[in-house]
C-alpha cells in the first residue's frame, strides 16, 4: 500500500488512529515520542485535538421552548391518533379519532354568539362521554348564560354527528375579548 | 451510550399514547439529539428543525423499536438521518458573528482569543466536510460513541467509519496546520 501523509498507516507501521488515540487520552508511548513519522503526525494532530475539546465543552443547549413546542406537536398527534369508541351494534364496531370527534363539538360551540373555541379534548380515553372545552367570551356576552348555550349546542351536536349521549361537560372560560 | 434501566419502560408506555411518557424521552435525549444535528448541520435552525424532526419521526414509529434495542442507539439513527438530509453538501461560511459564546477554561485574554479562533477555524473546517464525514466525525468526537456503534447508527461498516473518521481528521488537521 502507497503511503502518503494522509495515510491511515504511518512510514513507521503505526495507525495514524491509534496514534490520535494515545494523543487524545495525553498518553504518547515511548515509540510515539521518538519516532519522527509519529512525531510530525501528533504535532499535526494536535491543533485538532485542542479545538476538538473546546467544541465539546462548548454548550450546545436546544433552542429555548424546543420541548414545549415538540411536545404540542406531539400531543396533536396523539390526539389524532386516539380513537374513541362510538355507539354500534355488536359485531360491528365504530371509534372516531378524538380528534375528529373534537372537531365536531368545537364547531358546534364556536356557532354559539360570542364564543370563541380555544380547546376541546376528551380527557378520558375510555369515556366518550366526558368532554372538557376551553372558550374566550366576548365581554358583553352573559358567561353563564352562553355557557348554557354552549352546553346545549355541543349536547345536540353530539347526539346528531356522532350519536353520543354526553354526560358531563366541562367549560372553561380562559379569556375575555373586549 | 449505556441505556438508563427505564428507558425500556418510558418506550413501552409512550407506544400505548402516553404522551407524558414520550416527554421525558425527549427531555432525557433532547441534549445529544440537537447536538448531533448541530455537529451535522453546523446550522442551529437546520439542527432545531431537524432534531424536532427526529423525535416526531420517534413517535410515530415507536413500535419499531426492538425490545432488546437500545433507544437511544435507535433515536441517534433518526436523528443522524434527519441532520444528513437537512445539511447542505457545500454550505456558505461560517458567520462567526453567530457562533455562540465559547467557554474556556483560562481566564487569560490573549489564549481566550487564541482559543476562540481554533474553534471557529474548526467549525469552519467542519463545514467543508462532506456530510457523511461530519456525521462519523460528531458522533465519534462529540458523543463518544465506538466505532461499532457509529456503523449501527448510520448503517455501515465500521471500517468504512474508520476511514471517514480518518479523511475527517486528515482534512481537519491540514486546515488547522497554522494552529499548530
Amino acid at each position: 500500500m502507497a503511503m502518503t501523509d494522509d495515510s491511515e498507516l504511518l512510514r513507521c507501521g503505526r495507525l495514524r488512529d491509534t496514534l490520535y488515540d494515545h494523543l487524545a487520552a495525553d498518553g504518547l508511548d515511548e515509540h510515539e515520542l521518538i519516532c519522527p513519522h509519529c512525531r510530525r503526525a501528533a504535532a499535526d494532530l494536535a491543533p485538532v485535538h485542542r479545538a476538538t475539546i473546546l467544541l465539546r465543552n462548548e454548550p450546545a443547549d436546544p433552542p429555548a421552548g424546543f420541548i414545549e413546542v415538540l411536545m404540542a406537536r406531539i400531543r396533536v398527534e396523539a390526539r389524532r391518533r386516539h380513537r374513541l369508541p362510538l355507539p354500534a351494534d355488536p359485531p360491528m364496531r365504530l371509534s372516531i379519532s378524538e380528534h375528529a370527534a373534537a372537531a365536531v363539538l368545537a364547531t358546534a360551540a364556536d356557532e354559539v354568539f360570542g364564543v370563541t373555541v380555544r380547546g376541546c379534548r376528551f380527557p378520558n380515553p375510555a369515556d366518550p362521554t366526558y368532554v372538557q372545552i376551553s372558550i374566550a367570551l366576548s365581554y358583553s356576552t352573559p358567561a353563564l348564560e352562553t355557557a348554557e348555550r354552549v352546553r346545549r349546542r355541543i349536547r345536540a351536536a353530539a347526539r346528531d354527528h356522532l350519536g353520543l349521549n354526553l354526560q358531563t361537560i366541562d367549560i372553561d372560560i380562559e379569556d375575555l375579548r373586549f | 451510550m449505556t441505556e438508563p434501566a427505564d428507558d425500556v419502560a418510558l418506550v413501552l408506555r409512550a407506544r400505548a399514547g402516553d404522551t407524558t411518557a414520550f416527554e421525558q424521552l425527549v427531555r432525557r435525549h433532547s441534549g445529544p439529539v440537537y447536538r448531533i444535528a448541530l455537529g451535522i448541520t453546523a446550522e442551529p435552525e437546520a439542527a432545531r428543525d431537524a432534531a424536532q424532526e427526529a423525535f416526531i419521526i420517534a413517535w410515530r414509529r415507536l413500535r419499531e423499536v426492538r425490545a432488546e434495542q437500545a433507544f437511544a442507539a435507535w433515536l441517534f439513527r433518526v436523528a443522524t438521518t434527519c441532520a444528513l438530509r437537512a445539511a447542505r453538501p457545500h454550505p456558505a461560511q461560517v458567520d462567526i458573528e453567530t457562533l455562540p459564546a465559547m467557554s474556556s477554561p483560562t481566564d487569560d485574554p490573549q489564549q481566550q482569543l487564541l482559543a476562540a479562533d481554533l474553534l471557529a477555524a474548526l467549525k469552519r473546517a467542519l463545514k467543508r466536510l462532506t456530510p457523511q464525514q461530519r456525521a462519523c466525525w460528531v458522533l465519534r468526537e462529540l458523543e463518544g460513541l465506538s466505532y461499532d456503534q457509529i456503523a449501527e447508527v448510520i448503517g455501515s461498516r465500521p471500517a468504512a467509519v474508520r476511514g471517514r473518521i480518518h479523511r475527517a481528521r486528515t482534512r481537519l488537521a491540514k486546515e488547522l496546520r497554522p494552529w499548530r
